[in-house]
């Protein structure tokens, strides 16, 4: 079967340049989507997550994180806490999760759910990200108190989102609802814009 | 001295010299002036006109507190209105205009009103206007004017508003002494610091005080704290920011004026920024309040605070006038005179009400300056501006002492700036050792007062107060102030509120009718209200009323401070959530297809939906539209349709309880459903009532898909996760939202199957294979697919939901493959015709008040089961037989519409009240496979009277309708062409 694109929900809403204050150092920002990515919910039971943790890794490699509001792993695959006892994998869509995952967590009670296509990442880097993050949410992003691993799932203007710390470049990533990306790329840009931002 | 600026001296930049305008008056000031400054510089005075009696007002204070020198900021739809002119700080081209001035600030001719001011007395309006009743219309127009101050823009705001959030440990407010010590302190312990200041910089009362601490200039120790500050990482320091408001759990709001001291604002730059602050801890070094003093006709042009004084001369290097009186309750009057007399102003005396001698007098004595102990200014003299002021003794008889002065500097105590307090509860103390209001107990949250906001009106011991340490300071030690709430003996109109025009009469006048609550004393003379809030008015106001009652000050209490501390743009609190970013849009898979197709959006919550599609280029007219929803249902009805439903709510749930769960949620049974078989499942709300509906297909043994309505996806998915988590976590099911993961379209229509099998290859359609009510996996145009057999309108009808990525291409390959048997894009308009034609229940019919027996789904309740609602079923008023049942309804002239929402009568011409019998839930203005208007509705007796002919009443809308009840089942009863 050939593999048929898949189209991002920011389509034409994604215009790569520079955009607002022109700086003459480097932006403030540069924003970009990962996409597409594969992203896998997997939702067990508290009587059997210790199984389950152990099944995720041997199934693809990585065990999630058993604390709240981390994410372990790197852009090739990393596992979210989105919840007690439910992690979000997700890995670049050339990677397959939901067949190994499926066939590796047969037996153990844990749902496996597909949710790929329902999301997009947007990545925000620069020194000014948490300054535009903050126009938006209410957590507070410092990095002491929101360090690189850290994960939340918030509202980001207005808009349910994940929310990730993925260094301290900074680098934070945000995984929105497919329906509300193109809505929420835009108040992202047009917070960016005081600083001056640069989409790839 | 050239003109009023100083030789030397201030913070300002006189190597420039900058442009302005006020009113017709093109003037010049420098950079580090503020609008006031600048035009005290230039000799201007006058600056507006009193809100109801038109008198001649001056600038009274250095700051925020200002009630008199309100101007129009700016022009056109960057126009401001009440704008204090203390605090514009200067640009170039900075134009300005007075206010509530006809036709000139210089001769306004509604001074009228201060000559008939007895019949202008508080309460006015009260007893003035109201007879007779209807003439109050007219005359509020004229008193609008008349009474009033500025007006606001009537263009767009061309600029930016940001809202954003901050953090912290510790928050100050205030950046003065007590305030830059304590954020030290903070930031010294490793606490995340912010510090706020309404200023354009650091320093607070320190920036208008000519005073060395450690032997030099007080400035420069504010410049080492400052310094100290900006080196530390983890403390931010806002300037320019005012911080306004107090909330639960610690939460600040706070405006930044981020370009407002600029002509306009660089591009993409807010003009001004919201905070919201979330601190662990908030201290408040708000400082303190000058209280003007309450003498006759105390509101003349020159008649200035003593503070302000102090901050002209000293910080903007401007002489406020050439010949000073200063009168005081306090020794702030000496050091004012001090420095006047330094800056080489004549001072003519100093009036000090109290008797005493001190430190203070003696260094003023000293200095050549006569003092008047004892005594008081009982009137200041001179119409658009002072020019003397008489003076007696305190206690009365002696002769009177006319003073020649231009200038009269005052200062009645300092009022610790307890607001901020104030909104998180705490209440505020007499203290009669600094003859003032101070901040009590009570805050909620983690919150002090330091410094003069705390009432240490010391230097050292303020600093210390705030944790830090406190600098050698050469001064005399304070003197005790007296009280002096009004003078006695004053002559004249005695100003308590100038913003408002609330003079000691007034108060008088409201005790005498009765008045005792400080809080019916405010709204009834207007004490305290205005952009100020009545900063400067409050405690003498509140002080007369006491003494009238012959109460304590601390019995009568203080009104209630509330936000804002300072007049917020409306603009900054709603920030960038305007126009496209006013709320959070949501689109499905096929939004651009919609759009570069000829679809007009609706809104259907955050969703947009195609409504209808146009051809290209044609215009959106009633008939055009009218035109495109017919041809959708009658190509839909006869060939084939498509349309996007990618709205509706999914849910995916997994385990092997799952089964249970549905039968525990829906009123009908599902332990029976097979695998690869969908059914239609009702469920009520906890109270019985009918709540959502939708198909539940079951994908695998232990897996099923559930899809709501577009309205309640959330609020299902939520009452899921609620049932699993708290009621039934004994239940081995998990659910997921899917909604956002799959894309949705349903291809409707005789001709669907032909459609179906030239883009699913391989695959058998035929209706053996693929029955009604069936589920299958295919691929569609090479991607996967889920299919199912469901119809919501009437027709054979595939449900086709791929991964949301593929959605587009998905649609366009059916469209494609649709072509040849003239496959017609639909919209909600469409959709909603053939629902209603095949009397399919929906928003209209699940309002929240139906029950299953009222919409004709009795029959889905199931008696063998327990289910969410069942326990409230059986309750009189949802089982009366006499409740409205669901029924189809027509025009019996067969061509006029039927309104949703109209009521159902037997007789429209009875007396009211007239009966209800029931109202219409949806309509459909033409059914075009009827030829004629039809409608659902619910009417007692229901299906019993089908064919009985009653009216619909809508009032709204002056109509009334001949309607006929029909069963709701307008097209194909049998249902035999879905199942075809």
């Amino acid at each position: 079967m050939v593999e048929i694109e898949r189209a991002s929900p920011l389509g034409a809403a994604r215009v790569p340049g520079h955009h607002g204050t022109e700086v003459a150092r480097t932006p403030g920002l540069v924003l970009s989507e990962r996409h597409p990515l594969s992203m896998v919910q997997v939702e067990s039971d508290s009587d059997r997550a210790a199984r389950v943790i152990e099944a995720v890794a041997g199934s693809i490699g990585l065990a999630p994180p058993a604390d709240p509001g981390r994410f372990v792993g790197d852009d090739a695959l990393a596992i979210h806490w989105i919840g007690p006892n439910r992690w979000l994998a997700v890995a670049p869509a050339t990677r397959d999760l939901e067949g190994p995952l499926r066939a590796g967590l047969t037996g153990t009670g844990a749902a496996v759910v597909d949710l790929s296509h329902g999301r997009t990442a947007i990545r925000l880097t620069g020194r000014m990200v948490r300054e535009v993050l903050a126009k938006g949410t209410g957590i507070d992003l410092h990095h002491g108190a929101f360090a690189p691993k850290a994960t939340a799932q918030t509202a980001l203007f207005h808009v349910a989102v994940l929310i990730a710390c993925l260094d301290d470049r900074p680098a934070f990533e945000i995984h929105a609802p497919r329906g509300f990306a193109r809505s929420l790329w835009e108040s992202l840009g047009d917070a960016c814009a005081e600083y001056g931002y640069r989409v790839l | 001295m050239a003109g009023h600026r100083l030789a030397y001296g201030g913070l300002i930049d006189r190597s420039r010299e900058i442009g302005f305008r006020f009113d017709e008056l093109q003037l010049t000031g420098h950079p580090g002036d503020t609008l006031a400054s600048a035009l005290l510089a230039n000799g201007v005075h006058l600056v507006g006109r009193s809100f109801k009696y038109h008198r001649p007002r001056g600038i009274l204070t250095a700051g925020s507190a200002e009630p008199n020198a309100l101007v129009e900021l700016r022009t056109g739809g960057r126009r401001e209105p009440n704008t204090r002119a203390t605090e514009i700080e200067l640009f170039d081209g900075l134009v300005a205009a007075s206010q509530n001035r006809w036709p000139s600030l210089r001769h306004d001719l509604l001074q009228v009103n201060d000559v008939f001011s007895r019949f202008l007395a508080a309460g006015f309006y009260y007893k003035t206007f109201m007879w007779p009743p209807q003439a109050w219309l007219t005359y509020e127009k004229f008193i609008r004017r008349a009474a009033g101050l500025g007006s606001a823009a009537d263009e767009p705001d061309p600029d930016r508003y940001e809202r954003q959030n901050m953090h912290c440990d510790v928050l100050v407010i205030g950046a003065g002494p007590a305030g830059l010590a304590a954020a030290e302190a903070a930031g010294r312990a490793h606490q995340r610091v912010i510090l706020l200041d309404e200023g354009d910089r650091p320093g607070g009362s320190l920036l208008g005080e000519r005073l060395d601490l450690d032997g030099a200039p007080a400035l420069d120790w504010v410049a080492d704290l400052a310094t100290t500050l900006a080196q530390r990482p983890e403390t931010r320091v806002l300037t320019r920011t005012t911080a306004f408001g107090i909330y639960d759990g610690n939460l600040v709001g706070a405006l930044e004026r981020v370009s407002d001291h600029l002509a306009t604002p660089a591009p993409f730059v807010p003009r001004q920024r919201f905070w919201r602050i979330r601190a662990g801890r908030i201290v408040c070094a708000t400082g303190a309040l000058e209280r003007p003093l309450v003498f006759g006709d105390n509101d003349r042009p020159g008649v200035m605070l003593a503070s302000a004084v102090r901050t002209y001369v000293n910080r903007y290097g401007v002489a406020p006038g050439r010949r000073a009186v200063v009168f005081a309750t306090n020794d702030d009057g000496y050091r004012t005179a001090l420095d006047l007399h330094a800056a080489g102003i004549t001072v003519a005396a100093v009036i000090d009400a109290r008797g005493e001698d001190g430190e203070w007098r003696a260094r003023t004595r000293a200095a050549g300056i006569e003092v008047l102990s004892g005594h008081v200014v009982i009137r200041a003299r001179g119409g658009r501006g002072v020019r003397s002021v008489e003076v007696a003794a305190m206690a009365g008889g002696g002769p009177v002492r006319r003073i020649a002065c231009d200038l009269l500097a005052m200062s009645g105590g300092h009022d610790p700036a307890l607001h901020l307090l104030s909104h998180a509860g705490a209440v505020a103390e007499y203290d009669p050792e600094i003859a003032a209001l101070r901040p009590g107990a009570g805050a909620r949250g983690d919150i002090r007062a330091v410094g003069a906001a705390n009432g240490t009106f010391d230097l050292a011991a303020a600093i210390r107060e705030a944790g830090g340490e406190a600098p050698a300071l050469e001064a005399p030690a304070r003197g005790r102030p007296v009280a002096l709430w009004r003078v006695p003996g004053a002559k004249g109109k005695a100003f308590v509120d100038p913003q408002n025009d609330v003079t000691a009469g007034d108060i008088e006048l409201a005790h005498r009718e009765g008045y005792i609550s400080v809080e019916h004393l405010k709204r009834y003379t207007t004490l305290g209200m205005g952009t100020d809030q009545g900063k400067l008015g409050n405690v003498n106001g509140l002080a007369l009323m006491a003494e009238a009652r012959g109460a304590e000050i601390g019995q009568v209490g203080t009104t209630t401070y509330r936000p804002p501390y300072v007049p917020v743009s409306i603009g900054a609190l709603v920030g960038r959530d305007v126009g496209q970013h006013e709320a959070p849009v949501r689109r499905s898979a096929m939004h651009d297809w919609h759009q570069a197709n000829g679809a007009v959006f609706v809104e259907a919550g955050a969703w947009l939906r195609p409504q209808y599609y146009l051809d290209a280029g044609q215009k959106d007219t009633r008939a055009a539209m009218d035109r495109a929803i017919t041809r959708e249902v009658v190509e839909t009805r006869n060939g084939v349709g498509l349309v996007d439903v990618s709205t509706l709510g999914k849910i995916d749930i997994q385990g092997p309880d799952s089964a249970e769960f549905l039968n525990r949620l829906y009123t009908n049974g599902w332990k029976g459903l097979a695998v690869g078989r969908a059914r239609y499942g009702l469920m009520l709300r906890e109270d019985g009532l009918v709540w959502d509906d939708g198909t539940t297909s079951r994908l695998d043994e232990n897996h099923y898909l559930m899809t709501t309505t577009t309205t309640n996806a959330g609020a299902v998915m939520s009452h899921l996760e609620y049932y699993l988590q708290l009621v039934w976590p004994d239940l081995d099911v998990k659910a997921v939202s899917v909604t956002e993961q799959w894309a949705a379209m349903a291809l409707a229509g005789p001709k669907a199957r032909d459609v179906l099998a030239a883009v699913v290859p391989d695959f058998d359609v035929s209706n053996e294979a693929f029955p009604f009510m069936g589920v299958r996996f295919a691929e569609v145009a090479g991607v996967p697919a889920r299919i199912f057999r469901i119809s919501f309108s009437g027709e054979l009808s595939y449900e086709i939901n791929v991964g949301a990525d593929w959605g587009e291409v998905a649609w366009r390959a059916i469209v494609e493959a649709g072509a040849a048997h003239g496959l017609r894009p639909y919209g909600t308009e469409a959709m909603g015709i053939m629902r209603i034609e095949k009397g399919h229940v929906a928003g209209g019919e699940l309002d929240g008040q139906t029950t299953a027996e009222d919409l004709g789904l009795g029959r889905m309740m199931s008696r063998r089961k327990d289910y969410i609602g069942l326990a409230m079923v059986d309750r009189e008023g949802i089982e009366d037989v006499m409740r409205p049942r669901f029924v189809g309804l027509v025009p019996v002239d067969g061509t006029t519409r039927i309104r949703a929402g109209a009521h159902l009568v037997e007789d429209p011409d009875r007396p009211p009240p007239i009966p209800r019998l029931g109202h219409v839930s949806s309509s459909a203005y033409l059914s075009p496979t009827l030829g004629h208007p039809i409608a659902l509705g619910f009417c007692k007796g229901g299906e019993k009277r089908i064919g009985d002919e009653v009216w619909a009443l809508s009032p709204v809308h002056g109509q009334r309708v001949k309607v006929r009840l029909a069963d709701p089942v307008f097209y194909d009863a049998d249902g035999g062409r879905q199942r075809g």
